[in-house]
This record gives C-alpha cells, sequence and structure tokens, in this order.
C-alpha cells in the first residue's frame, strides 16, 4: 500500500489538525484550478511538439520541454485534467458498487455475506498497484478503462467499511424499533441504515482517494493508463527518467511534485476531516 | 469538629464544552463526618457524580475543577500535586462506581489487578499483596478460587463486589461509592448494602453513598444531602428529613417515593422538568417548579440557614 | 363485562445457543443454550395491565418481545386475538404488527437519530398506508403529539432526537406506541431510564392514554413499586418460568413464593432499616441460564428448600381466586 502516512507523521508530527486541514484544502483546490484553467494557463498544445527538445525552464517554458519539444508545463496543467478525471470516476464506480453491495451484505447476512465477503477480501488481499496494472493491461489504455481498473481494487475498501458499519447499525435498538413498527427491508436499509452509515463513506473516502491518486501514477507510470499523446503525470515521469543522468531534472521534478502535492494534499484533508468527525483510523 | 473526616467548602466545578459553560457543582460546602454513611441525592443534572469525582480530582475533561477546597486530614487535596494525590487515592479514599468494568480492565484477571493496585501503593511483596487480595475477597463474598478469573467470568453482583475489594483493600477512610447498586436488582443490591454497612462498621470507614434513590439512603444511611441542579438543598440526619423535610423538592421527592405497603397507592409527580444547566433558571434554581415558590425566589439565590445540626437553603425559612 | 384473552402464549420456551469453540462443542454435554424463556404458559386479558416481574436474567424482556414476534420462538405457541401467529412471517406478520406495539427502555437509543420526531412518526402511517395525504399525516402527528404532552405539537415536529431530554423522547417513543392505534402495549421498563422525578408523569400519562385508547398492557419491569403502582396482575418470572402471578394487590398483601417474598422485603423502604420488619434474604447470586438448576430452578437459593425440590420441577397452580404459583411449599 502506498501511503506517505508514516513518513508525515514523522516530519510533521506535531501539525494542528485545522492547518494540516487547510493546507491539504490548498494543495487540492491548487489542482483543481489548474485542470478547469488548463486552457487559460498555457498557450501550447501539450500533445503538440512547440518548442526545442530538452530545454532547460525559462520565461517561454516555465517547466521547459521534453524530449519530443512538449511544454511541460502546459503537461503538467492537462495532465491535472487526466488525473482528476481518473479519480473522480474511478472514486464513483468503487462508491456505486461497493457502498450498495456492503449494506446488502451486511444487513442480509448468510450465505450471500459470506460469499461477498470472500471475493471482496480476495480482491483486498492483493496489493493495489499490482491488480489495477494486471487489470488495466487486461482492458486496455484510455480514461474508462483506467478508471474501470483502479475502481474494482477500491470496491472492497467500501464494501468492508459499509458493510462493518451496517452490522453496527443493524443492531442498534432503533432499527428493531423500525421491524416492531412493520418496516420492510428496503425502508429500514434507506431509511435506518443507510443514513447512519453514510458518514463512514465520507471518512473511507477522505483516506484513500490519495492511494487512488497514487495508483494512478502508478499505472500511467507503465504505461497502461491513458494513451500517449495525452498528457499524464505518471507518464511523464517514466519518460522523463532516463533523462535524468544527464542533468535534465526538470522533466522528472515537476510531474513528481505534482504527484505528491495531490496524494499529500487529500491525505491533509482526510486525515483532519475524520479527526474532526472522531473517527478511529481508516487504512485504505 | 474533630469528629470530621472530610470536609468540602465551596466548591466549584465546571465543564467547558461548545462555548458554554455547564455549572456542574455551583458551590457546594459540605461535611462527612467519621464512620457515618451520607447518602448525596438528586437526579440526572444535579452535580452528584461530579461531586464525587471532583473530591478525588477525577473529573474528566472537559470538567474543571475552579474553585473551592477539599481538605482531609488537614491537606487540601485541591492544592496536591498528581503524585501526592495518587497517594490517596485507594489509600485514603476509595472510589466504586455504577458499572464494574470502568474500574476493572476486561482484559486482566481480577485477582492481578487487586494485586497491582495494593504494591503500587504499599511496600509489600507479591505473595503478600496476593494474601491480602484473598482475605478481602472472602471478606466481601467472593470465593477465593476466583481470584484468577477475569471479569467477565463473574457475574453482576460478583463484579460490583470485586470492584469494592478493590477499593477497601488498603482500609481507606472514606468510600465514595457512586450508584454502586443502581444497574442491579432489588435483591443483589439489597445485600451489597448488607455488606457495605458492615464494612463501614468494621473498618470505621466513612460512605459516600451517591444516588437517585431516596429510598435507599433513608433506610440505609446516618445522613443525607439532597442536591438540586449544583447546588445543596438540604443537610441533616435520615430521620429529622424523613420526618420533616424542610426544604420544597425534598418535601416533593419524599412524596414521589412510591408506598408499597399501604394498598391505596398514588404516585404524586414532581411538575415541571430539571432545568437546562447551560442557563439555570436565575435565584433559587428551583424555583419553576416550587410549589411555594416566593417572588424573592426568583432572582435572589437562597443563602445557607442552619437550624441545629441541620442546614437547607430556601427562602421559606428566612433564607 | 366478558373477559377475552388477547395473548396467550403455552409452553414457550426460547434458548439462544452458546457460541462454542469447534473443541468444547465435541466435549460438550447438552448445556449449550441461555434457556432464556423456558416453558411459559400466560393468558392476558383485553384491557387488563399486566406487569411482568424479574431481575435480569429472568427473561421478561423476550418474553415480551416473544409475544410481539420481534425473535421467534424455539418452541411452543403463541395466540393474538385467538390467532395462531407463533408462525406468521413475511406481509402479514408486518400488518399484524399495526395492532402490537413496543416501548422501549431506552429513549436515547430507540429513536433513529437521523429523522426528526415528525418523520419517525409519520413512517408507521405510510407503512400501513392509514392516511392518504401528508397533510392527513401531519394533522395525526400532531394530535398524538399533543396527546403525550408535547406541546406545542408543531414545535416537535421538526426537531431531532438530539434536541430533545430523556423524557421528552420517551414521550415520542410512547407517541409512536399509540399512533397506529394498536390493541396492545409491550413496554419494556419504560421508566427506569427516566429520572425519579418524572416517572410519575410518564406512568400517570401511560395510564390515560390506556382508557383513552383500550389498550392492554405488558409492562415490563423489575421495580415492584411501579408494578404495583400500574398493574392490574403481577407474574413474577425467575430463570425463564413464571413462578407466581396474581392481582398486584393480592401479590403485596399474601405472596406465596419465597422468591417473591425476598423480592418484596428487599425493597428500600423510605423508613430507617432498624425499624423495619424483618426481612427474609436469600444467598447467592441468579444461576446462570445455561446451566438451570434441576427440581425447582430456585432451590439453590431457597431458606426453605427441601428434598423434594431438588428432584421435581413444581407446577404453576391455582391456589386461590386468579393466584398462581409453583412452589411445592404451597402445593404439595
Amino acid at each position: 500500500m502506498y501511503t506517505f502516512k508514516p513518513i508525515l507523521t514523522k516530519i510533521i508530527p506535531k501539525m494542528p489538525l485545522k492547518t494540516m486541514g487547510v493546507a491539504g484544502l490548498l494543495m487540492i483546490i491548487t489542482v483543481i484550478l489548474m485542470a478547469v484553467l488548463a486552457n487559460f494557463l498555457t498557450p501550447y498544445d501539450p500533445t503538440k511538439s512547440v518548442g526545442l527538445s530538452l530545454q532547460p525552464p525559462s520565461l517561454n517554458h516555465p517547466f521547459g520541454t521534453n524530449k519530443i519539444g512538449q511544454d511541460m508545463w502546459s503537461r503538467i496543467v492537462h495532465g491535472a485534467r487526466t488525473m482528476l478525471l481518473v479519480v473522480t470516476l474511478s472514486t464513483i464506480m468503487s462508491i456505486v458498487i461497493g457502498v450498495p453491495l456492503g449494506l446488502i451484505s451486511g444487513y442480509v447476512g448468510g450465505i450471500l455475506d459470506r460469499i461477498l465477503t470472500m471475493i471482496m477480501d480476495a480482491i483486498y488481499a492483493f496489493p493495489s498497484l499490482i491488480l489495477a496494472i494486471a487489470i488495466a493491461a487486461a482492458l486496455g489504455p484510455g480514461i474508462v478503462n483506467t478508471a474501470v481498473s483502479i475502481a474494482i481494487v477500491y470496491v472492497p475498501t467500501y464494501f468492508r467499511m459499509v458493510r462493518g458499519q451496517t452490522l453496527n447499525v443493524k443492531s442498534q435498538l432503533y432499527v428493531e424499533a423500525a421491524v416492531a413498527i412493520g418496516a420492510g427491508p428496503i425502508s429500514i436499509l434507506a431509511r435506518y441504515i443507510l443514513p447512519n452509515v453514510i458518514s463512514i463513506v465520507v471518512a473511507v473516502f477522505t483516506l484513500s482517494v490519495a492511494d487512488v491518486v497514487l495508483t494512478e501514477a502508478g499505472l500511467s507510470f507503465f504505461g497502461l493508463s491513458v494513451p500517449a499523446p495525452t498528457p499524464d503525470w505518471g507518464f511523464d515521469l517514466r519518460a522523463g527518467h532516463p533523462y535524468l543522468v544527464s542533468g535534465y531534472w526538470w522533466l522528472v521534478t515537476f510531474p513528481g511534485l505534482m504527484i505528491i502535492i495531490l496524494a499529500v494534499g487529500f491525505t491533509f484533508l482526510g486525515e483532519s476531516i475524520s479527526e474532526y468527525l472522531g473517527l478511529r483510523e481508516v487504512r485504505a | 469538629m474533630s469528629d470530621t473526616l472530610l470536609e468540602i467548602g465551596n466548591l466549584k466545578t465546571y465543564y467547558f464544552a461548545h462555548g458554554s459553560v455547564i455549572k456542574a457543582v455551583d458551590d457546594v460546602s459540605l461535611g462527612i463526618y467519621k464512620r457515618e454513611m451520607v447518602g448525596l441525592v438528586g437526579e440526572s443534572g444535579s452535580g452528584k457524580s461530579t461531586l464525587g469525582l471532583s473530591i478525588i480530582k477525577l473529573v474528566p475533561p472537559p470538567g474543571k475543577i475552579v474553585d473551592g477546597k477539599i481538605i482531609i486530614g488537614g491537606e487540601d487535596l485541591l492544592k496536591l500535586r498528581d503524585k501526592e494525590l495518587r497517594r490517596i487515592r485507594g489509600r485514603k479514599i476509595g472510589m466504586i462506581f455504577q458499572d464494574p468494568l470502568t474500574c476493572l480492565d476486561p482484559l486482566r484477571r481480577v485477582g492481578d489487578q487487586i494485586i497491582e493496585s495494593i504494591m503500587s501503593h504499599i511496600k509489600v511483596n507479591k505473595e503478600a499483596a496476593r494474601e491480602m487480595a484473598l482475605k478481602v475477597f472472602e471478606r466481601v463474598g467472593i470465593s477465593p478460587e476466583r481470584i484468577d478469573d477475569y471479569p467477565h467470568q463473574l457475574s453482576g453482583g460478583m463484579r460490583q463486589r470485586a470492584m469494592i475489594a478493590m477499593a477497601v483493600v488498603l482500609n481507606p477512610e472514606l468510600l465514595i461509592a457512586d450508584e454502586p447498586t443502581t444497574a442491579l436488582d432489588v435483591v443483589v443490591q439489597s445485600r451489597i448494602m448488607d455488606l457495605l454497612e458492615d464494612l463501614k462498621n468494621e473498618r470505621k470507614m466513612s460512605i459516600l453513598l451517591i444516588t437517585h434513590d431516596l429510598a435507599l439512603v433513608i433506610e440505609r444511611c446516618d445522613r443525607v444531602v439532597i442536591m438540586y441542579a449544583g447546588r445543596v438543598c438540604e443537610i441533616g440526619s435520615v430521620k429529622e428529613v424523613s420526618n420533616e423535610p424542610l426544604h420544597p423538592y425534598t418535601k416533593l421527592l419524599i412524596e414521589s417515593i412510591p408506598n408499597i405497603e399501604g394498598t391505596q397507592m398514588e404516585l404524586k409527580p414532581i411538575p415541571g422538568t430539571p432545568p437546562d444547566m447551560r442557563n439555570p433558571p436565575p435565584g433559587c434554581r428551583f424555583w419553576p417548579r416550587c410549589p411555594y415558590v416566593l417572588d424573592k425566589c426568583k432572582s435572589v439565590e437562597p443563602s445557607i440557614l442552619e437550624i441545629d445540626n441541620r442546614v437547607v437553603f430556601c427562602h421559606l425559612y428566612g433564607g | 363485562m366478558g373477559v377475552k384473552p388477547i395473548v396467550s402464549v403455552a409452553q414457550l420456551k426460547k434458548w439462544f445457543p452458546v457460541q462454542k469453540s469447534f473443541l468444547e462443542r465435541l466435549f460438550a454435554r447438552e448445556k449449550t443454550h441461555v434457556r432464556a424463556v423456558d416453558g411459559v404458559d400466560l393468558v392476558v386479558n383485553a384491557g387488563e395491565t399486566l406487569a411482568l416481574v424479574g431481575e435480569s436474567g429472568s427473561g421478561k424482556t423476550t418474553l415480551g418481545k416473544l409475544i410481539l414476534r420481534l425473535i421467534d420462538p424455539t418452541s411452543g405457541k403463541i395466540y393474538f386475538n385467538g390467532k395462531d401467529i407463533t408462525n406468521v412471517t413475511g406481509e402479514s406478520l408486518r400488518r399484524l404488527r399495526r395492532r402490537m406495539q413496543i416501548i422501549y427502555q431506552d429513549p436515547y437509543a430507540s429513536l433513529n437519530p437521523r429523522m426528526t420526531i415528525g418523520e419517525i412518526l409519520e413512517h408507521p402511517l405510510k407503512i400501513h398506508k392509514i392516511v392518504s395525504t401528508k397533510q392527513e399525516a401531519k394533522e395525526q402527528i400532531l394530535n398524538v403529539l399533543e396527546k403525550v404532552g408535547l406541546t406545542p405539537p408543531d414545535e416537535f415536529y421538526n426537531l431531532y432526537p438530539r434536541n430533545l431530554s430523556g423524557g421528552q423522547r420517551q414521550r415520542v417513543a410512547i407517541a409512536r406506541a399509540i399512533i397506529l392505534k394498536p390493541e396492545l402495549i409491550v413496554a419494556d421498563e419504560p421508566v427506569s431510564m427516566i429520572d425519579v422525578s418524572l416517572r410519575a408523569s410518564i406512568l400517570n400519562l401511560m395510564i390515560e392514554l390506556k382508557s383513552e385508547l383500550n389498550l392492554t398492557y405488558i409492562f415490563i419491569t423489575h421495580d415492584l413499586a411501579v408494578a404495583k403502582y400500574i398493574a392490574d396482575n403481577i407474574a413474577v418470572m425467575y430463570l425463564g418460568k413464571i413462578v407466581e402471578k396474581a392481582p398486584s394487590i393480592e401479590l403485596f398483601t399474601n405472596p406465596l413464593h419465597p422468591y417473591t417474598q425476598a423480592l418484596l422485603s428487599a425493597i428500600p423502604i423510605p423508613k430507617p432499616l432498624h425499624e423495619r420488619r424483618r426481612r427474609l434474604s436469600i444467598s447467592g447470586e441468579i444461576s446462570s441460564p445455561i446451566n438451570i438448576p434441576t427440581g425447582c430452578r430456585f432451590h439453590p437459593r431457597c431458606p426453605f428448600s427441601r428434598e423434594r425440590c431438588i428432584r421435581d420441577e413444581p407446577s404453576f397452580i391455582e391456589v386461590c381466586r386468579e393466584h398462581h404459583v409453583a412452589c411445592w411449599l404451597t402445593t404439595k
């Protein structure tokens, strides 16, 4: 599992919650703005060669150019779009699949629950990146395909947490009271269990989305994400790293930095939200 | 008085949360004499539990003791440092709670917990401590072989006894019992109360019994303190207070006790509800529910009035 | 006035399996069940208030929930208004619920924190299609809020349980129980978690509602004083069986079973102890419902137990008018 948490807590052990949350929020907003305003932030088309090859950062090209002559700044800014699209899509898919399954499995129990749990545990046991790679390789490139690969990897996380919370809520007295007034199972799930389970979905989301970012970066690093020439930070990382030895640092530094900023931003925000909500540590 | 064991003077314990202040204990003074059982009676919100916790400075945050003094053996507990307090807790003052699992670690054997507590207070080796533990277990009515059980292996009543054992093993001078029998049925309650009374007599110990059950206090205690919304209403011997209650709240409380022995029964409710402790009524806090309310009560807090050995805070008596 | 049974149960049992590891199961003998309710025969007449009294572990709550079919019985039969409801499930069970409701002990846990009071009270109406418009529903809800003393009702309509005190929440729970105009209400320790000074008003409310709405109550409590106040008849339970049943006044003036006698004498009375009458004290603790004693299940603690008590389980017999007891002392 790729998380920066162990390192971060050692570096910034006493950072107050609010500061952390705000810092994280700022980082995320920066990236979002980049993505939304991409076209306004740069005059160049990130997929076309617009300059001389391997130029260091300059006024014309604030982040330099890569081997093919593409402007790195444009690629970074448009890469934010790619990243955020994949992250959003895959998260939505994970939630839409994982949450209802967790609810039903937890509420109904029995054989259905055992089978689903077994399947989910099996998926969960795989290291996320390796599983994502395997699925992405099978599905082929593309934003939707990439999102699907990542979504599958994180469905078990939502499933387990929602199932656990459902089991918890199911044993509450007000749920038995609902049975006593004659409510049917659908009504109970929708009005009594789901509203009391939602907060955990928020918690899982805030803490696992950083992981999703890193998984996407990992996939694109291996070229399994979106097809070139679509700008993608992980892809640029790999494209640029052979040149690092020769001193072309800007090819690697900026994509890498962006990945870190987004992941750390989500982590900060996630940690501070879940502390604020008083939830125990959720392992994504 | 040389007979006084513990003296609480003008104690104020407040809870600070979400921008508001809950004055859980608001200027309470009372004394506990040696070898007596005092009942501290009040309903939820009265501050009785907070008072008990304040005596041994175990008020959980966001609560804080903001003023007052608590004097035992010549020392003001509120001025002591943590290290010195720990010496007092367990040795001079013991405490038991409604839920034994607040003192008993479910993951450790009960015997080990008592032994550890003993050894942290006095210099004895493990065997001697175990001897003491076995003896006190027997005294409270748990068969000695259960000393190696885990709390979940004991029944509710026995867990309560184990907690009592842990609290009295070092012969404290004062035992604070916070709703010790509320969760138990009436038969077990009666036997636990018998045990506490016996211990009090044998070990020359005083007991502060914190409860909402006035009938229990009248039945078992020597003196009673009635609290309402953070303040004291009345203090006196159980005999006097039950025969002739002075404070209107005391009167209503006594009248609301269901009468088992007669054939005719009428439950008399006390009208109204306890106040919101973030915003208690001005003057005497009981005035919105008091059948004898005077104009003065709505704005002026009654001050202390001592009549013989009794204390009452009520304008009806010129307070 | 004809007396008609509204609920009757015959030889009702509920045994809960105890979780045991594989090895424990290999070597265990029969003692692998918690016998919460272990053979109860009971008849409750329409319009009656029956108190089920006992300590924790006596099975009184389980019995109450069995009657409401919130739990499935292990064996025995349950009848409601003459109809066998022992195995009713699904839609018929849900429809049946309209006529029998429950009030729980814990006013904090029995209300959904995410629904407003209005929504909590509207839901039963919607389920059973009692009203067809939201307006009608609101009318009925405001009406019932008024009945339980939560006034002004429109203020409470939009509040959440967390905005209410314990006593107010319990009134909402009562409102929820009566809004469907049921015939039977099982009240499980409804005032145990309420402040002493507020209990009487809740109990008085329940008594008022009973006559206004023609209800039958099964009132579960460990507090005999409350039972005496509110009940017509009292059934005393011990370790899963009813050991004595009599009209309230009769039970208090002439308790026959030693357990009942001990319970009565242990109730705190506001008179200093040394002035009181002698108490009947019983030793030990209630046995575990996994390991029920042989013969009369009370014999290990009974000060009067004899050889027969250890051997044979006494039958539940009517010894004088309406007064039943299961004890060899009385019934030979």
